[in-house]
Parts: structure tokens; sequence; C-alpha cells
């Protein structure tokens, strides 16, 4: 009867109720709609870094991020292939070979840095086709080389041109060609545009001697939220005597340290607007109890012990609070569920700034349930601790002064 | 029995005090119906509160079947109220979100009945009270008459042997007091429940069994 009571006590007074109930629906929708539109930018953020290059997950031979050599490099096997292969998230996996040369034209020349592919399997993680500005896209058995915007226009070289590579092969061995360019194609990586050369897996093999060798498999996911899953599982299938295997976010450390910065700050800005919200329900939950000061000296009266009478009001202000929060999720969630297929493009020279810098122009929202709880949690918490004064309140009352008050 | 002996209670004890019960004497019989009378200011309601466990004397004691009423701790004393001791107010003071069916259901809840016998007794009292067929309203849809009957059927939901009532007719009109007055003549003679009734109102001091008048805080004289 205690939660029956509660419950009516609520609508006493419909008008204050709803507006409390309606200050808790708008700050949790916005406190949603802020985090998700937060985490929505950094899974793009993660998405264009690992499409631009990185991949959302890679594998090496052990030792190989500590000590980036062209030395360190492992045997492409089908079999470890098959193993990455299994996995369910994985959705592709193909080999890189990256190695560092100089370039040189018969008047300058640069160091560039070469990154042998499997042209399929990085076309499409990285729509590599889609940025070849002049030319041809690499085929897997191409002997002739794209690359960057920005170094072919310091060298002065474009399609048909010949270009000269020199730098060292594996375990010691010279690596010197020239090679046809084939394609230009515009990176989005403005460091990238100015130094890297593409070719086929095969041909960069042969330039380094290094036949069938690869220093990374690049993997591409399904799901980029369950990366450290998928890292984990395949952990659990590899063998780390010879392998590791390294999510993006061990990859890109400072990405990752952004992230967080960012993440924290966008949750001390919720924390002020629920401090706000929390003075507010606070008011109204302390007005409710000194007004009912009589109310309550009756109960104590008739023999109710107080116990009952905090429960009853902690009861009150969690009703309004789950009312706030609830209503908040049923309205928000489908918004963020539309908001997640329909991300909001954005338009003009902001837009083309974006897509300039290689970022895709849209903001990006993101619906997942990690979203959500910790707002019910902080709202239910932020009742609870509203309550406490006015249950003091209630313990100070002297029965005798509330009936005759 | 109630047994009062030498009960004082004082005001603002460090400033200026008020004396509000001054050496109050009194035996009240198990089954009598009291009338505390006098005028304002004269020390009826805070007699009404010490001995219902409201308040605190500043000296003296009250013994209920020889055990001293304020001998207790304050949540002891919440739970004493609950069991033994009914509470009529001038406003009725019932819980306005309650119907008239579970205002009385409330006390026996809060004595932890079963949910079946709560509903059962609570229709029966409401029925002894004279309003059987209102129990599914709420106090607001109720006249005055009608909530202070409630708030009888409230007061004896925990089947108490003493009720304390405070103007019960104070807010009534006279056919209301009229039929309050029988429907708790009727309990006390019926059930043997004591009646304790502070009030100004004649009709009540002409039904009640004794009449204590009261003034500055002394008994000044007993009618029987």
């Amino acid at each position: 009867m205690i939660t029956k009571i509660a419950w009516r006590n609520l609508w006493r007074n419909k008008r204050r109720t709803i507006t409390s109930i309606s200050s808790i629906f708008f700050a949790v929708i916005l406190a949603i709609l802020m985090r998700s539109l937060q985490e929505g930018s950094y899974g793009q953020m993660i998405d264009t870094a690992a499409r631009f290059y990185m991949g959302y997950a890679q594998v090496h031979q052990k030792g190989f991020w500590e000590d980036k050599s062209i030395n360190n490099l492992m045997t492409d096997s089908q079999e470890t292939r098959n193993k990455i292969l299994s996995d369910k998230n994985i959705k592709g996996a193909f080999g890189r070979l990256e190695t560092y040369a100089m370039a040189a034209t018969d008047t300058l020349t640069k160091g560039v840095m070469i990154v042998g592919t499997e042209p399929e399997g990085e076309d499409q993680l990285s729509h590599l086709s889609q940025k070849v500005t002049k030319g041809q896209y690499l085929t897997s058995d191409s002997k002739d080389i794209i690359i960057g915007e920005g170094l072919a226009n310091y060298l002065g070289i474009t399609v048909n041109d010949t270009l000269a590579l020199l730098g060292q092969g594996y375990h010691g061995a010279s690596a010197a060609e020239l090679y046809r360019i084939q394609g230009v194609l515009k990176h989005p990586n403005p460091q990238m545009n100015n130094q890297v050369i593409y070719m086929a897996l095969p041909t960069v093999q042969y330039f380094v001697t290094a036949p069938n060798m690869i220093n990374a498999y690049i993997l591409d996911v399904h799901d980029n939220r369950k990366v450290d899953q998928t890292v984990s599982e395949l952990k659990g299938k590899l063998d780390l005597d010879n392998y590791e295997v390294m999510s993006w976010s061990e990859l890109s450390p400072e990405m990752v340290t952004l992230i967080n910065t960012d993440r924290e700050g966008g949750k001390i800005m919720i924390y002020i607007l629920y401090v706000v919200i929390a003075f507010g329900i606070f008011s109204t939950i302390l007005m409710m109890t000194i007004e009912r000061e009589r109310e309550f000296g009756i109960l104590t009266a008739v023999g109710m012990v107080r116990r009952k009478i905090y429960s009853m009001l902690l009861q009150e202000a969690l009703f309004i609070g789950l009312i706030g929060v609830v209503t908040s999720i049923l309205v928000g969630f489908p918004v963020l569920l539309y908001m997640e297929n329909h991300p909001i493009l954005i338009e003009g020279a902001k837009g083309e700034a974006m897509a300039k810098m290689g970022m895709e122009p849209i903001l990006r929202f993101t619906a997942s349930i990690d979203i959500i709880w910790p707002q019910a949690l902080l709202m239910a918490l932020i009742m609870i601790v509203c309550t406490i004064y006015p249950i003091i309140h209630v313990a100070r009352i002297k029965t005798v002064e509330a009936i005759h008050s | 029995m109630i047994e009062i002996k030498n009960l004082v209670k004082t005001y603002n004890a460090d400033t200026i005090p008020v004396k509000a019960l001054d050496h109050v004497d009194l035996k009240i019989e198990e089954g009598e119906f009291t009338a505390v009378v006098g005028p304002s200011g004269c020390g009826k309601t805070t007699f009404l509160n010490i001995l219902g466990g409201l308040d605190t004397p500043t000296d003296g004691t009250i013994l209920i079947d020889g055990t001293d009423l304020h001998n207790r701790s304050s949540a002891d004393m919440i739970t004493y109220r609950r069991d033994h001791i009914g509470f009529v107010f001038q406003d009725y003071s019932l819980m306005p979100v309650l119907t008239a069916e579970e205002n009385v259901e409330f006390i026996m809840e809060l004595q932890g009945r079963p949910k079946a016998e709560r509903a059962a007794r609570s229709k029966e009292l409401l029925a002894a009270v004279g309003i059987g067929d209102k129990g599914k309203q709420f106090p607001t849809k109720l006249s005055g008459g009608q909530q202070q009957r409630v708030a009888v059927a409230r007061a004896l939901a925990s089947k108490p042997k003493l009720i304390l009532a405070d103007e019960p007719t104070a807010n009534l009109d006279s056919k209301s007091t009229s039929d309050l007055l029988d429907i708790m003549r009727q309990l006390n003679e019926k059930e043997n429940i004591t009646f304790v009734i502070a009030t100004h109102d004649q009709r009540v001091m002409d039904r009640a069994k004794r009449v204590i008048q009261f003034d500055d805080g002394k008994i000044i004289d007993t009618k029987i």
C-alpha cells in the first residue's frame, strides 16, 4: 500500500509532477543525443583512420611493431589466413608489405613509402580505386605502380612516366628497379599523398627480394564495436609465439587518448546539465515534503513508523525519475536508431573541407544501450540523492507540532 | 484502566514558562465515555496529546493497565499507538489519496494483517458507522460527517481499547454530530471501548458519561 500511496501522491499536483518528469525527460533525451553524437563521431573517426590505411586490426610477426624493419617479415600462409577469416566478425584480410626507398626522376629524388598490397582487398577496405585521379588502379598482377598526387607533382611526373626506386631489400639485399606509373591517386592523408607509392604485393616482394613475405595482415570487420572481442578471439586461434594481433586502439594509442579526453569533456557537460536538473528536482521533492508535514504528523500519530514514510518519499522520487527516464528512452531510442541510419549530411564549405581532409561530411549517431543505461543509472542516483535531505527533514518532524501546524 | 498522576506540562521552560497542565490527577476506567471540556488554551488538547503518547509530560506519569505509557522509545511509542490507541481529529485527517476502505485498511496493513482480513474488517467497520456504501469513495467526494465516520472507522481498525478524539464534531452540522455521537456511544457500549473526547460542544457533553472541566491546566470540576 505504501507504493500505491506513493504513486497516487504524485498525481495530487499533476502539473508539478509533469513538470518534473518533463525536465528529466528532456535532460535524458539531450544527454542521450549528445552521447550518441559523440560516440558516433568517434566511430566515424575510427572508421576513417581504419579505412585510410590502418585497418581495424593487424596481424604481424611477433615483435614487428616494436621493430618495424624490412628484415622482420613473415611468410604469407594460407593456413594463417584461414584462421583469421574463420572469425565471424572478420569481413576481409589481406597482406601488405611496406618498405621505404628513394624515388628518382632524371632531376629530382625523394624518400617514399612503398606499400605492396593486394589491390582487391585494399580497395574493399579503403576504396583506393575511387581515389585514382589519373590512369588505372592496380590489379593483382600489375607490374606497374600508382603514386600519390603530391609526390607526382613534386617529381613532375604523371601516368606512363618512369620512376626509379632505390632501397634496401630483405636481409641486406639491394633493391633497385624502374617502374612505369599506371595511375595517380589523391590520398586523403596529406602526408601519405606526398610520399606513397602503391604496388601489387608480388611486385614489391620481387623488389625487396622477399618472395611470399609480408609484414602485416590488414583486417576489415563487420562491426567495429566488437574489434577488441575479435582481437581477443584471434589471439586464441593464432600461435602467439610467432604472431602478434593488434587492434586499432593499440596501433593508434594517440587516437584513443584523443577520444578519451573528448569523451570525458562531453560527460562533464552532461554532468553540468544534470546538476541543474537535480536542483529543480530537489526543490520539487522538498516542496512535496514540506507541504505535507502535517500529513506526516498524522501518519506517525496513527502508527506509521518513519521508516515507511522515508520509503514512501523515496518511491515517489524514483517514480518521477523512472517515468522521466522510461519515456525518454521510449522516445529517444527510436530517434537514435533513425539517426544512426540517417546521419546528418554536412553541406557547403564545411562539408567540402571535411571531404578534402578525407573525412565523410556527415554527423553520425550511434544507437547503443551502452549510451542509455548510464543515463538511467545516473538519474536514479540523482533521485536518491535529492531525497536524502527531505528524509532528514521528515526525521526531524515532531509529531505533535506537525499535527497542530 | 488509565491512572494519571501529578501530570505537568510546561512549555518554554527555559524562557517564560507556561504551564499547560498543572498537577493533573485522574483515573479513567475502562469503557468510560468522557468529555474533556474547557475554554480554549485550558490544556484539553495538551492533555489528549500526552494521553495519546504524542507528547511527553514535563512531570508525572500515565499508567495504562499499570504500565507507564511514556517509558518507551520513540519508535516503540509509534507502534504502541498503532496497536492500542485510536485517534479522531477535528479535520478528519484522512489520507486524500486513499478511498474510505483503503483509509481503514491502511492501519491494519501497518499492523501486518492479511489482506482478506483487512478488506473484511474495513467493510464491517464502514457498515458499523453507517457508510458501508461509500467504501470506494475518496475523502474529497464525502461530506464532512461522512469523512468523520471514516475517521472513526479508521480509529477502530486496530481494535484499540482507547479512542482519543479532539473536537470531533467541530466541523459538523447538528445532524452529523448527532449521528456521529450515536455511533460512538454504540461502540462504547457494545465494544466497551474507552472514549476521551476534547470538546466545546454541548451536545457531546450531554451524551458523555463523565465531563471533566479544565481551566488553566487544572481539573476544576468533574461531573458524572
